[in-house]
């Protein structure tokens, strides 16, 4: 068993300016190490030393798909166009999930920083932070600590006096889930439906208006003004595992401590929950935990030791997405659970192709009618098929993810769905039959 | 293009570089099903039934129209697993909106119906969801019926890559996402040409033609393909018919010349068309006209003309009457009546050669517009225009008379700026210049230096006046105070014929053949009911010279002749021979 | 061999499909040497028998509370059930009434009718209660065979009883399946 850092206390990377500096402070920032690693990059390094260090560092994009960060920058600067473009994909939709929020309104420089360091390291000198319609506050502290960092030539023409420069933009959602996908955030940002491309062409060959482009969550970028400073070995020291550095989790559910924790990656779900999360509430039985998001996988109890890190969640069948846990006890009732995750993906979809736009729609209903009575003894199967062929033909990951829970439910709780459809009775008392 | 090979199905097939897989099945013949595909639109990969595995080790699954061919791929196209994933995203079609065959006009001719049979479903296991979705009956010519719509975009596709409207799109996203009119407005208030590609093209019945629906399916109707003569692009159409009633008109899309595009005047307001029709000849008697027959009607002209001198007899024909029958008429007049006097009854002004080619626009890097006013003609060749700036020409127009062109222009021009187009012309390469048919004096002097060297296309209105032009039959032709007056006109309006009133009016026998009542009706003496469009066949020449062959698609009343028919008829009856 | 005993009703149907099957004409001659029909809607017997039938046919679909019990009726006396044309499919025409509300529906069939007057929606415990949706059979009972059609052709029943007279399971392709 590889010695790992446990502490009562959350082991911070990614949160460790947050709720200690004054976010609308750029000195603030300053003061605590804010720009060094953007001055030691750019009087200092060239872009390829920049790109070996975050490959060496075993960064995983942190936004949900886990490509190496590192090599998804090697592409871009590689790839033939010019401008290049660095986005920062800041529409955080993911059900449960506030953690970029956080980030934006905690530490908004910490962003400006990394993106300034992408877009050194690939060639690229602008940037976009697609931020999500409903996140006022922290579009306005981006707003603002971009003005600060332009006053003080962070951001702009030469920064740190060099010949390099560097702008950022900022673009609003509009309150679609499916612009949390990259492709469908380049078409967002150039005015079209949000609704995503083909691919491949990926975005680091073929981005924004078709030149190469780097898409990075906001928790990916917030690692890379640390790694830079202290080197990629030090990212490393953090896990146990084959993953390198934390993840910012948002606990929630029925559990005594919920919120924002970073934990090393690696740790098993059942020291999360009971360390970190602080244990069930009122001393009740652990049911299952919704891993990721709401296309995340039902965890049983019996999947509890499983370590938290991409690789081993990806063998176990699930994926640890963006870093939503939801825990949830015994008094919760599977199919209401997932009523409410199918209504959301019918609700989300972004209407493109047959088998998600018909599928989840079928899905509610079925899930719907089931959960008031009306089930058919056809119904899992139904459920089965329609999951089976989204999963397979559908044209993105929200259609190839949207089924999960339910067929998680399926393999887990079957039981208690059949007393739902058969015997007509919810055993967790929830549904009303 | 260089040749790849892929292994499709175990079968070792070719294809070429910029191939997608469906691109190289169909080359090969190889059936794959197919529904938002439409050759000549982009691909979007929506429907999901083009679905192929693609490679050995690891599996993918992808839609077959948006996977490009690469040298050495295996696909397969025809397995059980594809069999199930194809069926059940049919289903959640089926069971998506209201796909009610019973009581759609489309059924039997329907591509969802078809890939349904295809399948062999009978029936559909998932639930029925009965959402009221509304139906827009508000265009003039069309129908848009939301509940039966698969969104497949093909229709926004024509509307966007081919008509260049772009007045469809989509609203909403997911179970709520809708066909969508401009800023949703209805269909019959909106920026809509009436085109109606999108009618043709929809796979369903959820855009349908209002006047031919529920009247009969493909199968028991007759095709016949020719082409429209309501201008010089001569678009290649097919004319729906059954038992000689013609149902619609469809643009034929295996067209060299518009390639499946046609517009209104040629689709559309054709079969709107309420005029009272000749169907026999008429003879004046008191100053009324009264039904009679061929004997009589042919007796009177014949026995009229011969006693009349050459030199006092006029001959006006019509630029709606195929190359043939010009010809004969021109022999009649020349001929037979010994008369020099012959003219145009409307068209051609300008002596500009203009036969360009339409497909050259697409490939011109400057292209100018002088005094073209689209919104009433040349729909189709304002879409190319449309599609070779969009594709990264550049367009000037000059003296420009509707609004249509200017948010695709780079520079607009009035007509004494002629020498800074000039320079532009200098600047760039491949060059087409569109030119309307009514030109002043002082652009005809400039156009006529570039005239053989540059791409040039003159809208004249009407189908056929190059054939007689070549024959030495103008329109400024000098009009005289003829005892004889002898007018071949067709299907033309009023305003077509304003300028032969006075000559009309002037003559002492006038004899005029026509389709329909028109306003020189009640001036001539004896009136020959003439064919109509669609009962018309012979060549025609369009505007980039080309010679078009038109089929007829309606058998005409009888007593009703060909034009050259007519003439040789009253030749006979002269007692001599013309052909 | 013994004759293939079929027993067929009616729901919420035009009798159009029960046409369709008269519409066999002659060759209903030769059918009836391997087929004995038992009940159906235009004989005497109305009921499929207690003792059950090989084949139960049903056409129109379940509009109301008594379709169910016919429904379930005939699912329970016989071995194989077939789904005869669009209405017992999927609901067919009448699933046009899906679009309004019931109340509305009975209003408009018993009140508002133009030559009605003081019209009342019945409620005698008799009549069957008109379900929330007019749905197709298979949403009640299992149905085993479906022919689809408005009405299915005589060329299709013929076909798919013939071969259920022979043991297989009919496949219906080409010309016998139709939707309209």
């Amino acid at each position: 068993m590889v010695h790992y850092i446990l502490q009562r206390e959350e082991t911070k990377i990614v949160l460790s300016n947050i709720g200690v500096i004054d976010p609308e402070s750029i000195e603030d920032y300053i003061a605590n190490d804010g720009y060094v690693a953007l001055g030691k990059v750019i009087e200092g390094m060239e872009p390829e030393e920049v790109i070996e260090i975050i490959k060496r560092s075993n960064l995983l994009g942190r936004g949900g798909a886990a490509f190496p960060t590192g090599i998804k920058w090697e592409f871009t600067r590689g790839a033939r166009g010019e401008p290049k473009y660095i986005i920062a994909n800041a529409d955080e939709s993911e059900p449960g999930t506030f953690k970029d929020r956080a980030i934006l309104e905690g530490d908004p420089h910490r962003i400006i920083e990394a993106m300034a360091i992408a877009g050194y390291a690939v060639g690229s000198n602008i940037g976009y932070i697609y931020i999500r319609g409903e996140y006022k506050l922290a579009a306005d502290r981006i707003k603002r600590a971009i003005k600060q960092a332009l006053e003080l030539g962070f951001l702009g023409e030469n920064v740190f006096d060099s010949d390099f420069h560097f702008d950022i933009k900022i673009h609003k959602g509009a309150g679609a889930y499916i612009c949390g996908e990259e492709t469908a955030l380049i078409e967002s940002i150039e005015g079209k439906r949000g609704e995503p491309r083909l691919k491949p062409p990926y975005p680091p060959t073929h981005g924004l208006w078709g030149k190469p482009t780097v898409v990075n969550n906001v928790e990916t970028l917030a690692n890379i003004p640390p790694i830079i400073r202290n080197g990629p070995e030090w990212f490393k020291v953090f896990s146990p595992g084959r993953c390198a550095g934390t993840k910012v989790y948002i606990i929630l559910g029925n559990v005594n401590n919920r919120g924002l924790m970073e934990v090393p990656i690696g740790i098993p779900l059942r020291d999360v929950i009971d360390i970190y999360g602080g244990g069930i509430q009122g001393n009740k039985k652990f049911k299952l935990a919704q891993v990721g998001g709401t296309s995340g996988a039902f965890i049983p109890e019996t999947m509890l030791d499983v370590p938290m890190d991409y690789y081993c969640m990806r063998d176990g069948g699930a994926s640890l997405g963006s870093g939503a846990l939801l825990i949830c006890d015994e008094t919760n009732c599977v199919v209401n659970l997932l009523k409410s995750i199918t209504h959301f993906f019918d609700y989300e979809s972004c209407g493109k192709c047959v088998p998600c736009r018909a599928g989840t729609r079928k899905m509610y209903s079925i899930i719907e009618r089931i959960s008031s009575g009306g089930g058919f003894g056809t119904d899992i199967s139904m459920l089965t098929e329609i999951s089976k062929t989204m999963i397979e033909t559908s044209f993105c990951g929200l259609g190839k993810a949207a089924p999960v829970p339910t067929l998680s439910a399926i393999e887990h709780f079957k039981e208690e769905i059949d007393n739902h459809i058969i015997d007509k009775r919810c055993p967790a008392g929830v549904c009303k039959l | 293009m260089t040749e790849i090979t892929l292994n499709i199905d175990g079968k070792e097939v070719k294809g070429e570089m910029r191939d997608t897989i469906l691109d190289v099945c169909e080359k090969n013949e190889i059936d794959i099903p197919t529904l938002c595909h439409f050759k000549g639109l982009s691909d979007i990969g929506v429907c999901r039934m083009c679905i192929v595995e693609i490679g050995e080790k690891r599996v993918a699954i992808d839609s077959a129209c948006t996977s490009k061919a690469v040298d050495g791929m295996i696909v397969k196209t025809d397995t059980e697993k594809l069999y199930n994933l194809r069926r059940t995203n049919l289903e959640l079609i089926l069971a998506e909106r209201n796909h009610f065959c019973m009581f759609c006009e489309m059924s039997g001719d329907c591509e969802l119906q078809d890939l349904a049979y295809y399948f062999k479903l009978d029936n559909i296991r998932y639930p029925l969801l009965f959402s009221k979705l509304p139906v827009d009956a508000s265009h003039k010519y069309i129908v848009i019926d939301h509940n039966r719509c698969i969104l497949c975009g093909r229709c926004i596709r024509f509307c966007d890559e081919i008509e260049v409207c772009h007045t469809l799109d989509f609203r909403e996203r997911g179970s709520q996402k809708m066909l969508n009119i401009d800023l949703n407005s209805s269909f019959g208030k909106s920026t809509c040409t009436s085109c109606g590609g999108c009618m043709q093209i929809c796979p369903t019945g959820a855009i349908f033609d209002k006047r031919s629906s529920y009247v009969g399916r493909s199968d028991e109707c007759k095709i016949t393909k020719t082409f429209c003569s309501e201008c010089r692009v001569g678009c290649g159409i097919e004319v729906v018919t059954k038992s000689n009633q013609i149902l619609r008109i469809n643009g034929d899309f295996d067209s060299e010349v518009n390639r499946g595009l046609i517009c209104d005047k040629g689709r559309f307001i054709p079969l709107y068309d309420r005029r009272k029709r000749y169907l026999k000849p008429m003879v004046s008697k008191n100053g009324k006209l009264i039904e009679s027959d061929w004997e009589e009607a042919s007796k009177l002209i014949v026995e009229t003309l011969e006693k009349i001198d050459g030199k006092d007899i006029m001959g006006i024909i019509s630029p709606r009457v195929p190359t043939e029958g010009i010809s004969t008429f021109k022999k009649f007049i020349n001929n037979l009546c010994e008369s020099e006097n012959i003219g145009m009854l409307h068209g051609q002004i300008t002596t500009i050669e203009g036969e360009g080619s339409l497909n050259k626009i697409l490939e011109s890097d400057l292209i100018i517009v002088i005094e073209a006013d689209f919104s009433n003609n040349y729909k189709v060749i304002r879409s190319l225009i449309k599609r070779a700036v969009i594709n990264g020409s550049s367009l000037i127009l000059v003296n420009s008379k509707d609004d249509s062109l200017s948010p695709f222009s780079k520079l607009l021009f009035s007509d004494d700026e002629l020498d800074k187009v000039d320079d532009e012309i200098n600047k760039t390469k491949k060059i087409s210049i569109i030119f309307n048919h009514k030109i002043s004096e002082g652009i005809e002097k400039w156009l006529s230096k570039y005239e053989g060297k540059l791409n040039l296309i003159g809208l004249i209105p009407d189908p056929n006046s190059l054939g007689a032009f070549r024959m030495g039959i103008k329109r400024d032709f000098k009009p005289i105070k003829a005892k004889g007056l002898f007018i071949i006109a067709v299907d033309e309006r009023d305003e077509m014929l304003k300028g032969v009133i006075e000559i009309a009016k002037m003559a002492d026998f006038f004899v005029l053949q026509t389709s329909y009542e028109n306003v020189l009706s009640k001036e001539a003496d004896v009136i020959i009911p003439a064919l109509i469009w669609s009962e018309r066949y012979g060549n025609y020449i369009n505007l980039e010279g080309k010679t078009l062959k038109m089929n007829r698609s309606i058998t005409p009343p009888p007593e009703i002749k060909e034009c050259w028919g007519i003439m040789i008829h009253l030749a006979e009856k002269m007692g001599k021979i013309i052909y | 061999m013994a004759k293939v005993k079929i027993a067929t009703d009616w729901l919420e149907s035009c009798a159009g499909c029960h046409m369709s099957i008269l519409d066999i004409d002659e060759k209903i001659v030769d059918l009836i040497k391997f087929v004995d029909i038992t009940s159906s809607p235009i004989t005497d017997l109305k009921h499929p028998p207690k003792e059950g039938v090989d084949v139960g046919i049903l056409s129109g679909g379940i509009g109301n509370s008594d379709h169910e019990k016919t429904a379930k009726e005939m699912r329970e006396r016989c071995k194989i059930l077939v789904a005869l044309g669009d209405c017992a499919v999927f609901g067919g025409i009448c699933n046009l009434r899906n679009f309004i509300p019931k109340e509305n529906i009975l209003k408009r069939g018993y009140v508002e009718t133009e030559s009605t007057t003081e019209g009342k929606v019945p409620e005698s415990g008799e009549l069957g209660k008109l379900t929330n949706q007019v749905s197709g059979v298979n949403m009640i009972v299992k149905v085993d065979i479906f022919i689809p059609g408005c009405p299915p052709s005589a060329d299709s029943i013929y076909y798919s009883l013939t071969e259920l007279v022979n043991g297989r399971i009919p496949v219906l392709e080409g010309k016998l399946l139709h939707y309209d």
